[in-house]
């Protein structure tokens, strides 16, 4: 599998929480297709970083994000948390690292049990690794106080709580097993405006006090680079364009990010009219630049030769023949 | 003369636990051809309101109020009438395009059902109809569309069939309820702009419902936010942004992130949850979240009150927070 490299990655001695190599992500499709969900995707995310991951839906960003937790085991590549490579842990010890790795969902009342309390959803992960911190049913109840449910409700059953308060606390049942990493998979999408803000600030808020290292999925590019520090770009199971965040929202090379911010009103960025296509399917994805076929800048090589990596900043990189800008070497 | 006028409609679901009060006192009114944005979160009432007009509320609602299109008593036609009304002279797009559709049925099909029915058309009158429809909402490869079922098509383009069957009687009002929040954002703007643009090609009137302000500021040309069943600002799209007088639009409009805030900015958030309209309404719905509330809105109604020297812009507030109250202050000082 030929992909865009891994010049993207940061020095080993960078120490790195999680270091993705190579993945690639296939499903069985229809009368033999194979669907290439991932294909060779690489990133790393540092210590207390939080790495927005954007891109159309179908283009893979939930897909990586679950790959990290092994959930499914990816079909190759390899997932690095600390020293130790998550895809070839057998299924306990696997297990018991996945506490460390912790996710929230889009729907948040969907993603709880609704024949249980809170109280139970919440509880259940300390009771089972009940050796793995020293959580107390006191410190529980702050927990529950500190994202933002009256403690007193926590025998309540999730339906009678709104979304947002749902998704609260789904937050309070992921940081009960005192996580190093939090995966949030558009954790506002579905939920209301005026709501939207509060869970917003309440992860940054947890963030600080739990020292959490964030991966931040979502298809609204207000809320990522409200939250991100780095922002990787997704197309079709490819990174486009990863880096800094300010870089990249301020100054986007790959003629699909361009695109992707233009779509937003006052973005600022004029639109060239190139995504007016469809996308394609995974099942079937086009040779050389998966984004050829609804670029405007798309040449000859576009369509024969897979784009790799180059620098255009300190911490940007993109993946594309046709740059809207000039690379640098650092 | 307005095209759709809308007075003091109020919707009740009786439910086990008592009545629900969906929609209070709404009035607002579309003139031919033009594009009203309807704003607000969910329980609101923006959907119960245009399902009401639509005669698509379960038999538990109680609808009082009134809504006038042009000569037709929308609450009280004649069951002839009623036939010929829906999906000729208003039709309507929904959310999901998913569920607007038949899945076993092929897109040509659908498309022509709704014109047979209503102008009689041939077969192939319906079909050329039919293709001419799918070029309208730019599918590319009309006449092989037809033959096609909707798992065929991508999310986009499903929207754009939708849209296509609620032309296909030329309406006079078409009413899209958040007709892109299943989409992605690059297609939403794609079947926005469509929309805009094709209310201008067929001189048609639009409301367009969203929980976004976004949506609504460059395509509509008068605006009414509702919260708690109830409008809380109506105006002309321009006024409404260069002058928010309710403090529920403001806090609507400075919660949501911008692609302008640098990094980590915090956001200013409206606290509390969104109100139970299973209470009698006897107060602002908005005052438990609202920074400026105090007593007299925690115990009475406010009414539509008129910006001085405007005549569209209305808002339901005790304490403004516009123009009306600077020029309030300028006036205590002399």
């Amino acid at each position: 599998m030929v992909g865009v490299g891994t010049r993207s990655l940061r020095p080993e001695d960078a120490e790195a929480l999680i270091r993705v190599e190579n993945l690639v992500m296939e499903f069985p499709g229809p009368r033999g297709a194979v669907l290439q969900a991932v294909s060779d995707v690489s990133f790393d995310v540092l210590e207390g970083e939080t790495l927005g991951i954007v891109g159309e839906s179908g283009c893979g960003k939930s897909t990586t994000a679950k790959a990290v937790i092994q959930m499914p085991r990816p079909t190759s590549g390899s997932v690095v948390y600390r020293d130790a490579d998550l895809t070839s842990m057998d299924k306990e010890t696997l297990r018991s690292k996945r506490t460390d790795l912790q996710m929230i969902f889009q729907d948040p009342i969907s993603a709880l049990n609704p024949r249980r309390s809170v109280w139970d959803i919440i509880s259940e992960g300390v009771e089972i690794w009940g050796t793995h911190g020293a959580w107390t049913d006191a410190r529980l109840v702050e927990l529950i106080e500190s994202v933002g449910i009256d403690p007193q409700y926590k025998d309540r059953k999730p339906f009678q709580f709104s979304g947002g308060q749902c998704q609260r606390i789904s937050i309070a049942r992921a940081l009960a097993l005192d996580p190093r990493v939090l995966i949030c998979d558009e954790p506002v999408s579905a939920l209301d405006v005026s709501v939207q803000a509060q869970i917003l600030n309440l992860l940054d808020d947890l963030k600080t006090e739990h020292d959490l290292t964030m991966l931040f999925i979502s298809h609204d590019l207000a809320v990522v680079r409200n939250v991100s520090d780095r922002v990787m770009v997704m197309y079709l199971g490819r990174v486009a364009e990863v880096g800094d965040a300010d870089s990249i929202f301020d100054n986007p090379i790959h003629p699909y990010t361009q695109a992707l911010l233009a779509a937003i009103p006052g973005s600022g960025v004029v639109d060239d009219g190139s995504l007016s296509g469809e996308l394609p399917s995974p099942l079937d994805p086009p040779t050389g630049c998966r984004f050829h076929t609804r670029c405007a800048y798309a040449t000859e090589v576009c369509t024969t030769t897979v784009p790799e990596f180059e620098q255009f900043g300190p911490d940007h990189w993109v993946a594309c023949h046709n740059p809207q800008g000039t690379p640098v070497t650092l | 003369m307005a095209l759709l006028e809308v007075n003091e409609l109020a919707v009740t679901f009786n439910t086990p636990k008592g009545p629900v009060y969906a929609v209070s006192d709404v009035s607002f009114a579309v003139d031919k051809g033009q594009a009203l944005g309807i704003v607000g979160e969910s329980g609101s009432g923006k959907s119960v309101t245009v399902k009401s007009l639509m005669g698509l509320l379960p038999r538990t609602a109680k609808i009082d109020g009134s809504a006038q299109y042009e000569d037709v008593d929308v609450f009280n036609m004649s069951k002839d009438r009623r036939k010929h009304f829906y999906g000729v002279d208003i039709a309507m797009v929904f959310q999901n395009p998913m569920t607007s559709l038949n899945p076993v049925k092929r897109i040509g099909e659908q498309l022509m059902e709704g014109m047979r029915f209503h102008r009689g058309l041939s077969r192939d009158a319906a079909k050329s109809r039919a293709i001419e429809l799918l070029d309208l909402v730019r599918i590319p490869d009309p006449t092989k569309r037809l033959s096609q079922y909707p798992h065929e098509l991508s999310g986009g383009m499903r929207q754009r069939v939708v849209i296509a069957m609620a032309l296909a009687n030329d309406p006079a009002l078409l009413i899209a309820d958040e007709p892109t929040t299943a989409l992605d954002v690059t297609v939403q703007r794609d079947i926005l702009d469509l929309l805009d643009s094709l209310r201008r090609e067929l001189d048609m009137a639009l409301i367009l419902i969203t929980h976004d302000l976004g949506v609504v500021r460059d395509r509509t040309d008068s605006i009414a936010v509702m919260y708690g069943g109830r409008v809380m600002e109506t105006a002309t799209t321009e006024e409404v942004f260069a002058d928010t007088e309710h403090p529920y639009t403001q806090a609507l409009q400075r919660a949501i992130p911008d692609m302008s805030m640098p990094r980590g900015t915090r956001l200013d958030p409206i606290p509390g949850s969104p109100p139970d309209l299973a209470i009698t309404p006897v107060s602002c719905p908005f005052a438990p979240r609202c920074t400026f509330a105090t007593d007299e809105c925690r115990t009475s109604i406010p009414p539509l009150s008129a910006v001085p020297g405007s005549e569209t812009h209305r808002y339901a507030c005790f304490h403004p927070q516009g123009l009306v109250a600077a020029a309030s202050t300028v006036g205590g000082e002399a």
